[in-house]
């Protein structure tokens, strides 16, 4: 009887002390914070790049919060099923979001209601950029070419593109920033435009530094342009689209996001633990194996670059007719 | 050779092999459970594998694909519930099979069905994988989209004596696979604004829908009569004549391997193409076709060696070009990328040593299955003595977990709800399942494909000159003709009919 009641007490007071910290102040929370792992769900399959590089950011906060941070991948309708579930998580800061351009894009397509700014940022982490490739056979060396072809013949050279993602964006501004007209055609997922260029039945597509490398050195794919500011380290010999009169620069920038109404000393907290991830060597050291730039931006200019970020899109997306 | 004796020496060791064995026992485990499929345990794996040597997390994952699609045979055979999406043929006679009484004997010819299947593609990918790759790089859309209607022709032939019903079936499933994005433009179609519908019904809730749920609900209604117990049905089936039943086979087992191989070589194309389809194929390349369905060990040969092989011929692309073939592949070559080794076109070149690693691993494998697999049958079979009524609501347990489980929601459950409904109701009105699974897997790639051949070029005759595409669809359209032609002269009524006619 003794033992009985004891283990009631030990329950109740167990019951008592879970509702006290569920419901205690923000900055108790802020300071406890985090007590349990923490989750961060990727809208997308596991083994992309989007997975690859949130995996590395989930290991080195890991290291920051000193508590597990867990990779959980929702996968679907173009990263909208996996937003939708974060979007009604608890705001306790164990459910976060992995985000990047895609989610504006679909908002500003009509595929999902909601955009950046129903989420809580948190920091930017890192930026990819692409290299536009074609098939070693086909008659173009660079962008300049290519747009002196476009330009005689449109809709003649053909284009893969993930339509309504972010790689759709590209040869959209493409067209635009050079006044000519490409043939479009949609191709799901990465994997099945890496085999459309390298087998040639598409004539350009996008591709990240890192396969691009592997695809050039093995003679297989010929890499017209970049969409950095800059040359990149890795392809020196590259001009960028800039340098070739294309006035288009176009990046895939990736972060955290938490749901709305998480209080500010988590987000604060968070943010911090991001940048420590983001300044450390060995994070850096792996993005780069990853063909990402590192790019950490705090709660504050981040939610400041989601807004240019959408202006911009939406600006693109109209001046190339996707969108009217 | 250096590399391969280095290879040798980095999976020849005891924590290769136990973590490959853990990966075979899991794989089994995942694949026998109807509602979790390979893909699902391969990701649950990828986490562990990022803290490991990439041999040994490759091979882990490797290990799960192996048995996982050893595994679907169990299910399929005891329950006549596929327990993988690439175990749907393996139904149509190994079911059968053991309501005959023959447990013992479906499962063990499924198993070294498997076996043999696996080692025959290894020895094609180790030989072959360079020129293979290069071979599927000649299948642009047009290809595919001849593939796939030689694919859907066999809707005719697994009619099941109706060919309207058939016909009906399969359009039902493609009606239903329109739904979600568009794969090209991805404008929603048919979500009527429910955005759990943007990427459409996931397959496997619809899958265990139609085949699970329906059948347990016919259970229910109608249980069924006690497979009749003799000493010789449950126990496990003698080797040397299960060996002599393999060799007499043994065209049906070079066959389909070559068949799953080369299918799993084709960008998207998997497992459950390469069960149908190699199904299908038998079934037309046989003497004694009207005894498929009935529980001919042909059937489940022919089922269960295509769906393992495809496995070796998923890994050429991704050997090759560093081109993902499925899912699983996709996860391995992610699974390498966290260890900052770029999967190419020089992944060979540059890692002889860890491709030569998953070569041996994939052989080793495939017999760390078949002996887990072979003392597992002796527990499994005891499953099948257990009565229906303790182990239809386990089973039915795990189809809502494992639905749940494909995305954390509960919206696929009520899919598999809706199609246990949808299913029950078409055996009830005596629609054969098989086109409607033919169309909802064929039906998506079909269309992509043929969009994407027009939007590269909108002139038709492509298709014709185009020497692989012509091929292909001159064998479809003889498939067709040839299964609209069988169907009609089999007007006796098959086993299914009769049966509910007993019931009626």
């Amino acid at each position: 009887m003794k033992k009985m009641m004891g283990a009631l007490i030990l329950g109740s007071s167990l019951v008592l002390s879970a509702c006290s910290s569920a419901g205690g102040s923000t900055e108790a929370e802020g300071e406890s914070y985090p007590e349990q792992p923490v989750q961060i769900v990727v809208p997308w399959d596991a083994g992309g790049d989007t997975d690859a590089i949130n995996r590395v950011i989930a290991e080195e906060l890991e290291k920051e919060l000193e508590q597990d941070v867990i990779v959980k991948n929702i996968s679907g309708g173009s990263g909208v099923i996996g937003a939708q579930q974060t979007l009604d998580a608890k705001p306790d800061g164990y459910t976060l979001l992995a985000i990047h351009d895609s989610m504006a894009m679909s908002e500003l397509m009509g595929q999902a209601d909601f955009g950046y700014f129903d989420f809580q940022p948190v920091s930017l982490m890192t930026s990819t950029y692409d290299l536009v490739a074609t098939h070693p056979e086909n008659p173009w060396d660079n962008m300049e070419d290519v747009v002196a072809d476009a330009e005689g013949n449109p809709e003649s050279i053909t284009y893969a593109a993930s339509i309504g993602s972010t790689s759709q964006l590209e040869p959209a501004l493409i067209q635009t920033a050079a006044d000519i007209q490409f043939n479009i055609v949609g191709y799901e997922g990465t994997a099945k435009r890496m085999k459309a260029i390298v087998a040639n039945d598409v004539h350009l597509g996008s591709v990240s530094i890192a396969a691009g490398k592997e695809y050039m050195a093995d003679d297989r794919m010929k890499l017209l342009g970049y969409t950095g500011e800059e040359r990149s380290d890795e392809f020196p010999d590259v001009p960028t689209l800039k340098e070739q009169g294309i006035d288009v620069t176009s990046a895939v920038s990736r972060g955290i996001a938490a749901p709305k109404d998480t209080p500010e000393a988590i987000v604060e907290k968070l943010s911090d633990a991001l940048q420590n991830v983001a300044e450390s060597e060995s994070f850096q050291e792996r993005m780069e194996e990853l063909g990402s730039e590192v790019s950490y931006k705090n709660t504050e200019e981040y939610v400041q670059f989601l807004g240019e970020n959408e202006v911009e899109m939406k600006e693109s997306l109209e001046t190339s007719g996707l969108l009217e | 050779m250096d590399s391969i004796l280095l290879s040798f020496e980095s999976i020849l060791n005891i924590q290769t092999i136990l973590i490959l064995l853990a990966g075979v026992v899991a794989g089994i485990i995942v694949g026998s459970i109807p509602g979790f499929t390979i893909t699902m345990g391969v990701a649950l794996t990828l986490p562990f594998s990022f803290s490991m040597d990439p041999v040994n997390g490759i091979a882990l994952m490797m290990g799960v694909q192996v048995g996982g699609s050893a595994g679907g045979l169990i299910t399929s055979c005891l329950f006549g519930i596929p327990g993988t999406p690439s175990s749907v043929a393996t139904t149509f006679d190994g079911y059968p099979m053991v309501k005959n009484g023959e447990a013992g004997k479906a499962l063990a010819i499924g198993l070294w069905s498997s076996f043999i299947g696996t080692i025959i593609s290894g020895i094609i990918l180790i030989f072959t994988a360079p020129i293979l790759a290069e071979w599927a790089l000649e299948f642009g859309p047009w290809e595919m989209f001849a593939l796939m209607l030689f694919g859907i022709s066999a809707i005719a032939s697994l009619s099941d004596g109706s060919l309207i019903k058939g016909l009906i079936s399969g359009m039902l499933g493609i009606l239903f696979a329109l739904v979600g994005s568009d794969p090209l433009t991805a404008i929603p179609r048919f979500t009527f604004g429910m955005s759990e519908l943007m990427s459409g019904f996931n397959f496997l809730p619809v899958l265990i829908g139609l085949f699970a749920f329906s059948q347990l609900m016919s259970d229910i209604k109608r249980p069924p009569a006690p497979v009749p117990f003799n000493e010789a049905s449950n126990v496990s089936y003698p080797l040397p004549k299960l060996l002599k039943d393999m060799w007499s086979s043994g065209t049906n087992v070079i066959r389909s391997s070559f068949i799953g191989t080369l299918v799993g070589i084709l960008p998207a194309a998997g497992g459950s193409i390469a069960n149908i389809l190699s199904y299908d194929i038998a079934k037309k390349f046989s003497r004694k076709s009207h005894e498929f369905g009935k529980g001919t060990k042909e059937g489940i040969i022919a089922a269960e060696s295509a769906n393992n092989s495809s496995i070796g011929g998923s890994f050429v692309p991704m050997l090759a070009f560093g081109i993902p073939g499925d899912a699983v592949t996709a996860m391995m070559l992610g699974a390498l990328l966290i260890h900052g080794i770029q999967p190419g076109p020089l992944l060979m070149e540059n890692q002889p040593v860890l491709v030569y690693g998953i070569f041996i691993s994939f052989f080793l494998a495939a017999f760390l299955m078949l002996i887990v697999q072979s003392l597992g049958i002796k527990v499994f079979l005891k499953i099948n003595n257990i009565p229906q009524h303790v182990l239809i609501p386990v089973i039915l347990l795990l189809c809502v977990l494992g639905s749940f489980a494909v995305n954390n929601r509960m919206f696929d459950v009520w899919v598999l709800l809706a199609f246990g409904l949808i299913g029950y109701w078409m055996k009830a009105n005596l629609f054969p399942l098989a086109p409607f699974i033919l169309g909802i897997i064929l039906g998506p790639m079909i269309e992509e494909n043929l969009r994407q051949a027009i939007s590269v070029s909108p002139d038709l005759t492509t298709f014709f000159t185009r020497p692989i595409s012509a091929v292909l669809l001159v064998m479809a359209a003889a498939s067709l003709t040839y299964g609209i032609i069988s169907s009609m002269k089999q007007n006796k009524p098959n086993e299914y009919e009769q049966e509910n006619k007993e019931s009626a």
